[in-house]
């Protein structure tokens, strides 16, 4: 079940119907070429949008103001959490309140391994992502039972215990209430104090784990994750693993978060409870929903979003508070009036652009998803799916 | 030292926590039942209607019947526009997307409290009842402990009654029920979850009026009760109200009791604070793992897009 749009009768979604009398002809190999075209040069002109907005900001050390490489460092960090939710949430249909928590414990653990045994933090930042990815795996367990609402408040809970114990009451963790400071790491006679130097490493990474969801959700994991999200029990009856695949989600998430997280201690030079309060999950949570959970811009706009906003609001002491607001009602405004998100507008005016340059209105990208157009779903699929999704959905 | 005196008065005082979280999660229950949304913002209202009292009666020393009066008419008037306008829209919607919304709610709450009062704990709330009270060997009951024991009691009797025998009540259980049939017989469903959602964020005013003396009053701490309400509506199966009673009961006599228990038998330190979420959590996960019916309920609830 998707948390955040409107959803369609679960037998339509993502199954070719089997063919009606009466309904219109299925159209010939031509439009199943074209289809295949479009979608081909659609996907190359994302990776070249992809490819250029990475060029660029790999050039933003060289003409922004200093005072924005901090900030901009952080809205790769955000990427990467977000991200965690895009899998999460959009691909897979779960819910989760307790990302930043899983942040937290990947920036608690890599300082505590760093301060602890003195590992380096290229060492101790994957083997938190790892240990992370374990509590994620197991945070999914109840979740192969539990669905929609109970992993709310599971997770919710969970958070504030990550809150109020973990993070307070666990000295091996957070340094006997004193939190952690660190030291930048240096990477090939690099020192990473040097915010230049950080920033692109921060970039490299974000780019690698963009790349790495998107090959996970083009291939035969994302279709399946894709078919559990639309229709858990037919998928289970096609051969889809379901137990993994629901694991597998869950650590992925988590793991990503704990890179956040690690990367996020890096930035501030230092971890400390404050950062990762419960209420940041459900933040990031709305940010996600709002900017469109279903796909990867919608982690990008959305951290922009949400630490370039409130950089411009800081200035004035009195409107602190107000992302959260703006957050909120985002989230409410957003569910009422445009429940595909501001990334879902932003695909369906992209589509009906390409459309009118292809100059073929009758090609549509099964890809999209069904729930993104109502009306579409209403009037049923045109043609049978194309026949390299059928081994991953039949 | 675990001596039966103090495990007697420490039972007391968790009965005093544990009659508001059973205030707060028959809220929840009221609301899950006629329209089928999970209010995570439950917690939320109770802060801000408290945060109201403590703006009427303590900053501007009004007197504290008027400024109780006002912070219960924010909260039925809140509770009421929230679901008029926000939740009824979106019947036909998965019930995700609704929860959704309360998700909303809650940052909104909290985000303009915080701007109106600080992120501070230094907040000193109303008191309602005298802090002082009877002594009990080592600890005292505060009469405001007694009072929220006499006041939980007596509202979930109430609330019993009223949904047994006034018309509204009736209406209310007919439609959680079944809502089709209760809509044929001509009860007017959009009447009765309207008038749950304003009782349901009466019931949290009020658990959030009397806990916050006991508590510290800031934005946040109040906000998150609705956790320990979700134990105890859990526990009732997100149904039954006597259950949901008694199981915010037990829930607050359980972490007043840990810490002791913890200290005696494992020699934890009594000042951690994390104990009784973790309580809390593992007792959801017990609840949801073990108790079938509320699996169905909220797998079905999760899965189906039914109009209630």
């Amino acid at each position: 079940m998707s948390t955040s749009m409107p959803r369609a009768p679960l037998p339509q979604a993502p199954f070719a119907p089997p063919p009606h009398p009466g309904a219109a002809p299925a159209p010939g190999r031509g439009a199943g070429k074209r289809l295949a075209a479009a979608r081909l040069s659609r996907g190359a002109l994302d990776l070249v949008i992809a490819l250029v907005v990475l060029a660029g900001a790999a050039l933003v050390p060289l003409f922004a103001p200093t005072f924005l490489i901090p900030p901009l460092e952080l809205v790769l960090v955000y990427v990467i959490a977000l991200a965690s939710l895009v899998v999460l949430v959009g691909y897979c249909g779960q819910i989760s309140l307790c990302q930043v928590s899983f942040m937290g414990l990947g920036a608690f653990l890599t300082a505590a391994f760093m301060g602890h045994y003195g590992w380096s933090f290229w060492v101790a930042a994957p083997a938190a992502c790892l240990v992370v990815f374990g509590a994620g795996v197991a945070v999914g367990l109840p979740a192969l039972r539990l669905r929609g609402l109970t992993l709310a408040i599971v997770t919710l809970s969970l958070a504030l215990v990550a809150d109020n114990f973990l993070f307070t009451d666990i000295g091996w963790l957070n340094n006997d209430t004193y939190g952690w400071r660190l030291t930048p790491p240096q990477l090939f006679g690099f020192k990473l104090t040097d915010q230049d130097v950080r920033f692109r490493v921060f970039l490299a990474v974000t780019a690698l784990v963009l790349l790495a969801v998107t090959r996970l959700r083009v291939g035969r994991t994302g279709k399946s994750w894709y078919a559990m999200r639309d229709a858990e029990i037919a998928a289970a009856t096609s051969g889809v693993p379901i137990v993994r695949m629901k694991l597998l989600a869950f650590g992925i998430a988590a793991a990503l978060a704990a890179l956040a997280g690690a990367l996020y201690a890096l930035h501030n030079a230092s971890v400390n409870a404050n950062s990762f309060m419960f209420i940041y999950s459900i933040q990031l949570l709305a940010i996600v929903v709002i900017a469109g959970v279903r796909s990867l811009r919608g982690a990008v706009l959305g951290a922009l979003f949400y630490v370039l906003v409130p950089l411009a609001l800081n200035n004035v002491a009195a409107l602190q508070g107000l992302t959260q607001l703006i957050l909120g009602g985002g989230l409410i405004l957003q569910m009422l009036f445009a429940p595909q998100g501001i990334g879902g507008l932003l695909d369906d005016a992209e589509g009906r652009l390409f459309r009118r340059l292809l100059g073929a209105r009758d090609v549509e990208d099964p890809h999209r998803s069904p729930a993104a157009h109502p009306a579409r779903v209403a009037a049923g699929p045109a043609w049978p799916a194309p026949k390299e999704d059928d081994d991953a959905t039949l | 030292m675990l001596s039966p005196g103090l495990v007697f008065e420490l039972t007391l005082v968790g009965i005093a926590l544990g009659a508001l979280y059973s205030l707060a999660a028959l809220g929840i229950v009221l609301i899950y039942k006629t329209t089928g949304v999970l209010n995570f913002a439950h917690g939320a209202i109770g802060m801000f209607s408290t945060f109201i009292a403590f703006q009427f009666g303590v900053q501007m020393g009004w007197p504290a019947p008027i400024a109780i009066l006002l912070a219960l008419a924010f909260a039925a008037a809140f509770g009421w526009f929230m679901e008029r306008f926000t939740l009824r829209p979106l019947r036909e919607r998965a019930v995700l997307t609704r929860v959704i919304v309360t998700l909303g709610w809650l940052l909104i709450l909290q985000a303009v409290a915080s701007l109106i009062w600080r992120d501070t704990s230094y907040h000193v709330p109303l008191q309602i009842f005298p802090q002082d009270g009877v002594r009990l060997g080592q600890l005292t009951l505060g009469y405001n402990q007694i009072a929220n024991i006499v006041i939980g009691a007596a509202l979930a009797v109430l609330l019993g009654l009223f949904l047994k025998l006034s018309p509204l009540g009736v209406a209310m259980r007919a439609t959680s029920d079944n809502p089709q049939a209760a809509r044929l017989l001509g009860i007017k469903v959009d009447r009765v979850a309207a008038a749950s959602w304003v009782l349901g964020s009466l019931l949290a005013a009020i658990a959030g009026l009397l806990l916050a003396p006991l508590t510290t009053l800031n934005t946040t701490e109040l906000t998150i009760i609705v956790i320990q309400a979700f134990g105890a509506a859990l526990i009732g199966g997100l149904t039954n109200l006597t259950l949901t009673f008694v199981g915010g009961l037990a829930l607050g006599v359980a972490q007043s009791l840990l810490p002791l228990l913890l200290n005696a038998f494992f020699g934890v330190p009594l000042a951690l604070s994390g104990t009784k979420d973790a309580l809390t959590f593992a007792v959801i996960l017990a609840v949801l793992l073990l108790r079938r019916e509320v699996r169905v309920l909220a797998i079905s609830a999760a899965g189906g897009g039914e109009a209630l």
